[in-house]
This record gives C-alpha cells, structure tokens and sequence, in this order.
C-alpha cells in the first residue's frame, strides 16, 4: 500500500499572479467609470422638462419650446473668464449681428463667478431673447469653458428667464479647478 | 449767175465757221498750257514754290490764309505746305519780296527759324482744337511707373515739360494724343481723369486775319514814307509802322504759341502708391472653436 505524500515542490498549481492585461482592463474601467462622469451638475428649471442630454451638455425646454441648452467645452487655450467673455461678445455682436441687451457678472451660489450676457435678435421677423451665461475652469491640462444658453421669445422671457437664473445658481462644473471662485 | 451767188454765200458762212473754231482751238490751249504749270487750289490761287507765275506776284490773290508765318504755312481750302526753306525751294516771288522787321522774339528774324515747325491744317471741314488731360493714378510702385512713363513719352515723340518725383507734365503730337490717353488709363487704377478740347479756330483765323490787315497797312505806311517830304509827316508815319511792327511780331508770336499748341498736347499725370491690397477672407467664424458652437442659431439646430 503506497501513501501519497504532499510535496509542495511538485504542486500542478503555480503561485497566484495578476496578469498585465487584467491590470489594463481594470485601469480602463477605472477611467470609464470616472470619465463616464457628466462633466457638470445643472438641475433642471421649474417648468421645464430636460431633454435628450449627454455627459458634455444638457438640454431642457418648456410648453413653449423655450430652450435651455448647457454645453461643456475643453480648450487648449487658457485664460479668464474676461477674456473668453470679451470673444464670445466680438463674435455675436460684430460678426453675427446680435444686439446686445445688457451683460454683467453671474455668480453661483458656490461662489463660482461667470458672465451673464442678455442678447436680442430676430427670426421671421420675431424678436427673441437669448441669455448666455459662460463660466471657465481649469485643469492641469486644459481649460474648461462651460455655457449655458435659454432662448425663448421675447414675450415668454420674463415668465421663463427667472427659473433659468435660479438653476443656474445651482451650477457646478466638475472638472477643473475652480479658479474664478470668489 | 445764181450759182454762184449761192457758191458765195457758202464761201463766206464756211470761213466764220473756221474763224470761230479757230478762235475756241487757241484760247483752249492757251488756257491749257497755262493750266499745266499751276496747282489748282479749291479755295483761292496759291503758287506752288519754285514756280513762278504771275499770279504769284499779285498777293492780293492770296486770300487770308494763304500766308506762311514764321515756317508755319497754312493754306486755305486744305492744301498744306511745308515751309519753303526747309524744303530746300528756291523762294517764292512772295518770298523775294523786302524781308519782314526782325522778330523780337527770334534774333535774326522770324523767317529763318531754324527749328522743327508745327504744320497746322486749317481748313472749312477740320477744326483746331488744343487738347489737354490730367491724370491722378494709383500704381504699386511710383519710382518704376515714372520711369516707365518717361520710356513711353519718347516712343510717343513728346518731350517732358516739368516733372518731379510723382508728377509729370508732358506734350505729344496732337495725332497720338488718344493713344497716349488709352495707355496711360492702363498704367494702374485712375482716381481722376480730365480731357479738355479747346476749339481755337476762330481765335486762329480772326488772329491771321488782323494780321494781314496790320501788314497790309505797314505797306501803304511804307509806300507813304517813300512819298513823304515834310519832316513832320515822316515822324509820323514812322511812328505809325514801328507800332504796326509790333503789333504784327505781337500777333505772329501769339499765332505760333497757338499752333503749337494745336500741334502738341499737354498732359499730366500724377502718380500715388497704392497700398498693396489684400482681400479679406469672408469671416468664417472665430478661431476659437467652441464660440462658434454658441448662438440661436446652433441652440435651434442641435437642440
């Protein structure tokens, strides 16, 4: 009769080891979960209902198919909140015709401060309002620009602008460090 | 008897008959040689030079026009001569005549002018006009354009009169001048272009008229002073031709100035640098991309 030994130096298992395409994977799935992320927080307005929205822009629109539109853009270019307001101002008003309404400061309740333009123009002979609010944040790398856009005709902008405002007070870009925060 | 009556009769009518045939064959070849030896003019008799005839000798013939001024001859009824003396001619009887006063204007006298002399055609049908122009163009560069203008003037045969380093005043013949206005309107943009046409004719022909008044005067003038016994009247008459003389070499000088001025045409042209021109790109939107994905416009589009 034979009596089975156990010898380690003969075991059929080798010791346990992490292969590098699982680290990989892991590492991607890593990424896919953070950067699968919306790249902001925008509640959506009283009224309104939110549209077809992805994690780079949000969409919503009321009875009136009045139009709030929040896009996230990631530049090169770094510079401040000014100077991006300065070129978006050159491109509506010199360029494309817009009237502008008044513009000024915005600033979230987190402190994040942004500018807030009003513009005025007219399609079909139709006069419309168009509120731009455009905020900017910065990474390591890039430059995160962030706007939010509301049309609606002239005659629906008092009833809807106000709930636009309040929820864009409750803005947060999540990428970037938040330099313009005063 | 009534044979030769009849006979008779004949006789006589057939010698009236070659009388009067005679008479018709000579004065038609007289007239014909004489014809032969002239040039007709269509407007008065004018003898042509180095052939004299009598005619010539009557220069109450002439007629206004048919006078030669200072190298310039003009002949009524569109025939043109050049000046005798510069066709090497021996001298017209007119010419034979007393030489003028000499011109205060040209030492020596107006006659033997030595220089190229303008011709002027005055006829009935063609009028003498001085033509001007006055350019303002805009060139890329105004030191190669200027040169390439003054290269152009002497091609033209025309002669600067003023120039600086962006204006240049210059006279071609008469003949080129729509030429040269076709040319110089394609040396770069014009910003200003004046043609001015002075119609002189009247002025040249009342001009030539009073002149062959005034000499015609200085002649009976010379005829008296030859006459005259008093000193008194030959103070006088003196008086009287040295005035006639100046108006005379006064009204020849402003006829020259006239017909060169018939024969060249002043032109001005005035060069500016024009900056080099760039056409702006139509705006395709701002070079910072994502300004051009804001708007109504795309809100309505992608929304």
């Amino acid at each position: 009769m034979s009596c089975a030994v156990f010898d380690p130096s003969r075991s059929v298992h080798p010791p346990a080891r992490i292969s590098l395409p699982v680290i990989v994977a892991c590492l991607c799935g890593l990424l896919l979960l953070t950067g699968g992320c919306a790249t902001f927080h925008m509640p959506t307005p009283e009224n309104f209902i939110k549209g077809k929205s992805s994690r780079a822009n949000f969409r919503a629109l009321t009875s009136e198919e009045d139009r709030l539109f929040v896009q996230h853009f990631a530049v090169l270019e770094k510079q401040n909140i000014k100077f991006w307001a300065s070129a978006v101002r050159n491109n509506l008003v010199e360029q494309r015709g817009y009237t502008l309404v008044e513009e000024g400061e915005f600033k979230t309740d987190r402190g994040l401060v942004g500018h807030r333009f009003l513009f005025e123009i007219s399609m079909g002979e139709v006069p419309y309002r168009y509120l731009l609010v455009v905020f900017a944040s910065r990474s390591w790398l890039r430059q995160h620009i962030y706007t939010a856009e509301f049309l609606c005709e002239k005659k629906n902008f008092e009833k809807s602008a106000p709930a636009v405002e309040k929820a864009l007070k409750q803005f947060q870009p999540r990428r970037g460090r938040l330099g313009e925060r005063k | 008897m009534k044979a030769w009556w009849r006979v008779g009769i004949k006789r006589s009518r057939l010698a009236m008959l070659g009388f009067v045939l005679g008479t018709c064959f000579v004065f038609s070849a007289g007239c014909a040689r004489r014809a032969g030896k002239m040039v007709r003019f269509e407007g008065m008799a004018r003898p042509v030079a180095g052939v004299p005839t009598d005619v010539a000798s009557a220069p109450a013939q002439y007629g206004a026009f048919g006078r030669q001024i200072e190298g310039i001859e003009v002949v009524a009824g569109g025939e043109v001569r050049r000046a005798r003396a510069a066709a090497g001619a021996p001298p017209a009887p007119e010419e034979a005549a007393p030489p003028a006063p000499p011109s205060p204007m040209v030492p020596g006298g107006g006659e033997k002018e030595t220089q190229p002399s303008p011709i002027v055609d005055l006829t009935a049908k063609k009028r003498l006009v001085i033509y001007t122009a006055q350019f303002s163009i805009l060139v890329a560069n105004v030191e190669d354009s200027m040169k390439t203008l003054l290269e152009k003037i002497k091609q033209w045969d025309g002669y600067v009169q003023t120039s600086d380093l962006k204006r240049v005043t210059f006279r071609v013949p008469a003949e080129k001048f729509d030429r040269v206005v076709e040319e110089i309107s394609q040396m770069g943009v014009v910003t200003n272009k004046q043609i001015q046409a002075e119609d002189v004719t009247r002025q040249y022909t009342d001009l030539q008229l009073r002149l062959e008044v005034a000499e015609a005067s200085r002649k009976r003038l010379m005829a008296l002073l030859e006459k005259a016994q008093k000193t008194e009247d030959l103070l006088k008459i003196e008086n009287e031709i040295r005035r006639l003389t100046e108006e005379i070499e006064r009204m020849k000088a402003e006829l020259r100035t006239l017909a060169d001025r018939i024969a060249y045409s002043t032109i001005t042209v005035e060069l500016s640098a024009k900056a080099a021109e760039v056409r702006r790109p139509r705006p395709q939107g701002s070079y910072f991309t994502w300004v051009n994905q804001i708007g109504a416009e795309n809100v309505l589009r992608r929304f």
